[in-house]
């Protein structure tokens, strides 16, 4: 059933890594690539012509409306997994359907099917259109194609990898994991894929076609030492080719996942209280994500429901602090060359050498704001409607040095690693699960941290960031999806170290 | 039983046969839905459409994958199964994936779980509408002044799904669920917006309270909120309102999963006829009760399901297992004594 409106970042991880890693084998994808490349797949695969989306528009518009739009989708995705030592189960999936929608101001109606037929998509239409009460509207003749940059080109597609290039992959990640440590117990690894294209058609006049793919190896560790048991993972990935998946990486994935697992043995919890935190560069962006980000989506300020609805041209932040969502990073997993509503990718600077300048829009909230859509408007599959959603959200890199913060800082704690957040947007406030860190003593990095929560308000962390490093990292990872009203859509993030003066840690002996 | 959805479940385990499985197991939902929501006295969204879905599980050479697709052409679904086929056969032979032994399918509840509401082709559109307009409005009424937004909903649905085995395991369910509630944000001191609702859900409308009793529980339940102010931390004691039962018991069921225990991921692998709790907490697993959104007559596996008290006074008697993790765990043991432990399988939402 569909939720409503429950926001969460779905931080998932998982597992990787060994020895003799096989190059890729990549026979048949050269050929289907380039097929894939040219538009009009839709059309050759499915029978979609420009006449036929013509007269389900003209349905969908057929009781008025300002604009409808098409939204094609063909998904395949594939994940083999490793558990016991063993790649020994398989899932995949295909979504195939088309969503319909019909705009009259901020009203939306929507209706879908998985059938391309006339019929059943004349009859998804009229379900849309009645969202409208007024007289018909005939959408454009002519569908332009939009000309798009492209932040994520593939050699082969992922659909033609064959299953022998993968499960070795996974088999490797698993064997390093255990060649790592002796104190590693169970090793769960996997690699995932999809290939997602879409086709959207407005009554506008224009169409955009997209082949988005994603992908991640990860490896899931438990260690056993002194009858004590201790778990983390580790995952790599984006909208990558096949041929990102060397060695390297798979080496990166398990040793990481490993060294993060081992660590947690020595972990202590930190007294609680108001104290310093340093988030570290990288995954901690997923606070900037929750506590900041959501809170500019434009669809909360438009309701009036987000604290920064009235702060458009005001300070939020100190002069070094420039937060930007983009869509435009080579195979991140937030970047897009259109987003589900047909506006080209780009790249949205929200918060301006310390001033919100921008809101993420979609077509919706442009046409409140009266500005133009900055390329937002994005949803989980054809069986939702376009919301404003991030894509790529990060700080942009500061004047000060990592290890300046650290040495600024008498007493408090380094966070390296977050999952599990909450924020309510309407007040700001947040509260997130710290599974990796260390403490700050006397400006060093002393004993690990594990097991505590760190709570405080977003538009508050944004005034006390006190110092910005010069050493922004992006998230690599390929399996994070961002949840709202009942939708994951994946984000990329980053971060460079900062230093927040004042932040509540949720540990022992309060 | 739908036909049409047992003739297709029939073919796709015949194709899958003579593609080469040994056994499979497939599964078919379909699900018509309507949603509707309102916002500032006017209709924000609607929704509505018909959808169908397809699984199968294949076990071929000892091997085991899941497949699943929305492109229901026969064309495509033959190529899809034949392709599930030959991805299985690549995979690492694990002895411990095969269907149920079919005897673990015997003892089926025969009762009428009472989760299909007969009334629910009478809820109209207009009838839809309605019941939003008067949550928004119940809600905006009791929020008065302080009101920023409020967000009215209403969503339902009709759902049915068939699962199918090689091995001659048949199980049909159909299903109603209604959903409703409102969310309201609210102005507090400052730039404060403190936002809350609620939502009620049940398999029958006569089962739903009164659209003015949702909306004005919810805008209670967000001007309680006003003027919330952080506390000191300390330790203190605490009192959960039972609304909150999915978030405080989601993690420790996790802990009860077959595969967390046998992954060695679980803290109460080792826990079984221990005290894990207090006197007071007792926890049952009740798939027979009627009206329940969960409530079922057989699980994932197709095994028959039985009420299974999990918790008693505080000591942990059960866990979840599935067929899988029944016998990759400890085997023999486990297997003897499945009517009495399984309930979920791997992946079951």
């Amino acid at each position: 059933m569909k939720t409503i409106t429950r926001r969460s970042f779905l931080k998932t991880t998982g597992t990787a890594a060994v020895a003799a890693v096989a190059v890729p084998v990549l026979p048949r994808g050269w050929f289907e690539l380039a097929r894939a490349d040219k538009p009009g797949y839709f059309e050759s695969e499915f029978g979609i012509t420009d006449s036929l989306c013509q007269k389900v528009l003209s349905e969908a518009l057929s009781k008025g409306g300002d604009f409808a739009d098409l939204y094609f989708e063909h998904t395949i995705s594939n994940w083999v997994i490793l558990e016991d030592g063993k790649v020994n189960r398989a899932y995949s999936d295909v979504a195939l359907g088309v969503g319909i929608r019909t705009v009259k101001g901020e009203q939306v109606g929507y209706g879908y099917t998985q059938e391309f037929t006339e019929q059943s998509m004349l009859a998804a239409a009229s379900t849309a259109a009645t969202i409208a009460d007024s007289t018909s509207k005939k959408p454009a003749d002519q569908f332009a194609q939009l000309k798009l940059k492209n932040y994520y080109p593939l050699t082969t597609l992922l659909t033609s990898v064959p299953l022998e290039s993968k499960l070795p992959l996974v088999q490797s990640a698993n064997d390093k994991c255990f060649s790592l440590s002796s104190l590693i117990i169970k090793v769960n690894a996997g690699f995932y894929d999809d290939q997602k294209r879409i086709l959207v058609v407005t009554s506008e006049g224009t169409k955009a076609e997209d082949l988005l793919p994603r992908n991640y190896l990860y490896a899931s560790v438990v260690a056993e030492k002194n009858g004590k048991r201790e778990r983390a993972a580790w995952q790599i990935g984006g909208r990558r080719d096949f041929s990102f998946y060397t060695k390297a990486v798979v080496d990166e994935v398990a040793k990481t996942a490993v060294d993060q697992t081992i660590i947690l043995f020595d972990a202590v919890q930190p007294p609680a209280g108001e104290m310093p935190v340093v988030l570290g560069p990288g995954v901690p962006g997923v606070l900037l994500h929750e506590a900041i980000g959501h809170g500019m989506e434009a669809d909360f300020n438009r309701k009036k429901i987000s604290t920064y609805c009235t702060m458009i041209g005001k300070k939020v932040a100190e002069p070094f602090v420039t937060i930007v969502d983009d869509g435009t990073n080579p195979n991140m997993l937030g970047s897009i060359n259109v987003d589900d509503e047909g506006t080209p990718g780009q790249r949205t600077v929200l918060v301006d050498n310390g001033i919100l300048s921008s809101y993420m829009h979609d077509k919706i909230s442009a046409g409140y704001y009266k500005v133009k859509p900055t390329g937002n408007g994005r949803r989980q599959s054809y069986e939702h409607y376009v919301q404003p959603r991030m894509r790529n959200t990060y700080m942009l890199a500061g004047p000060a040095t990592p290890e300046d913060v650290i040495k600024s800082v008498e007493r408090g704690i380094y966070v390296q690693d977050v999952s599990n957040g909450q924020v309510r947007i309407g007040e700001g406030d947040f509260a997130f699960y710290v599974s990796q860190g260390r403490m700050i003593e006397n400006g060093n990095l002393t004993a690990p941290i594990k097991d505590i929560n760190i709570m405080g308000n977003g538009p508050k962390m944004l005034r006390n960031i006190t110092m910005v490093a010069n050493d922004l990292e992006m998230f690599k990872g390929g399996s994070g999806s961002c949840g709202k009203g009942g939708q994951a859509v994946p984000c990329g993030m980053g971060m460079p170290t900062v230093l927040v003066k004042s932040m509540t840690v949720g540990g022992v002996k309060a | 039983m739908n036909k049409e959805m047992y003739d297709l479940a029939n073919w796709s385990i015949k194709t899958a046969k003579s593609a080469g499985a040994d056994d499979c197991r497939v599964g078919i939902l379909r699900i018509r839905f309507v949603e509707i929501s309102y916002r500032m006295r006017k209709p924000e969204s609607i929704e509505g459409a018909s959808t169908k879905r397809l699984a199968i599980e294949v076990f071929a050479n000892g091997r085991y994958s899941r497949q699943s697709t929305s492109d229901l052409r026969k064309d495509a679904l033959k190529d899809f199964i034949s392709n599930a086929i030959s991805t299985t056969k690549l995979l690492a032979e694990d002895p411990y994936r095969t269907l149920p032994d079919p005897k673990y399918y015997k003892g089926r509840v025969d009762m009428d779980l009472g989760i299909l509401d007969p009334s629910y082709d009478e809820l109209t559109p207009e009838g839809r509408h309605k019941i939003v307009r008067t949550i928004e409005e119940s809600c905006l009424s009791k929020g008065g002044d302080k009101v920023i937004s409020v967000t009215a909903r209403q969503y339902d649905d009709r759902r049915e799904s068939i699962v199918m085995t090689s091995n001659a395991f048949e199980g049909y369910r159909e299903s109603t669920i209604y959903s409703a509630g409102a969310q309201m944000t609210v102005q507090d001191e400052g730039d404060r917006r403190p936002m809350a609702g609620n939502f009620v859900v049940s398999v029958a409308r006569k089962g739903m309270p009164s659209p003015e009793k949702i909306g004005a529980e919810a805008a209670e339940r967000t001007l309680a909120l006003l003027g919330a102010k952080k506390i000191k931390t300390e330790t203190l004691p605490i009192i959960i309102e039972n609304r909150n039962v999915d978030g405080v018991l989601g993690g420790f069921l996790a802990a009860m999963y077959g595969r967390n225990i046998q992954q060695k991921q679980s803290f109460l692998a080792d826990k079984k006829g221990q005290r894990v709790g207090s006197k007071h907490f007792t926890l049952i697993n009740d798939p027979f009760i009627r009206g329940g959104v969960g409530s079922r007559l057989f699980d994932g596996d197709g095994i028959a399901a039985k009420k299974r008290t999990m918790i008693e006074a505080g000591l942990l008697k059960e866990f979840y297992i599935d067929w899988y993790y029944s016998r990759s765990w400890d085997g023999n043991q486990l297997r003897e004594n499945l009517q009495t432990w399984s309930f979920l399988r791997e992946n079951d939402p």
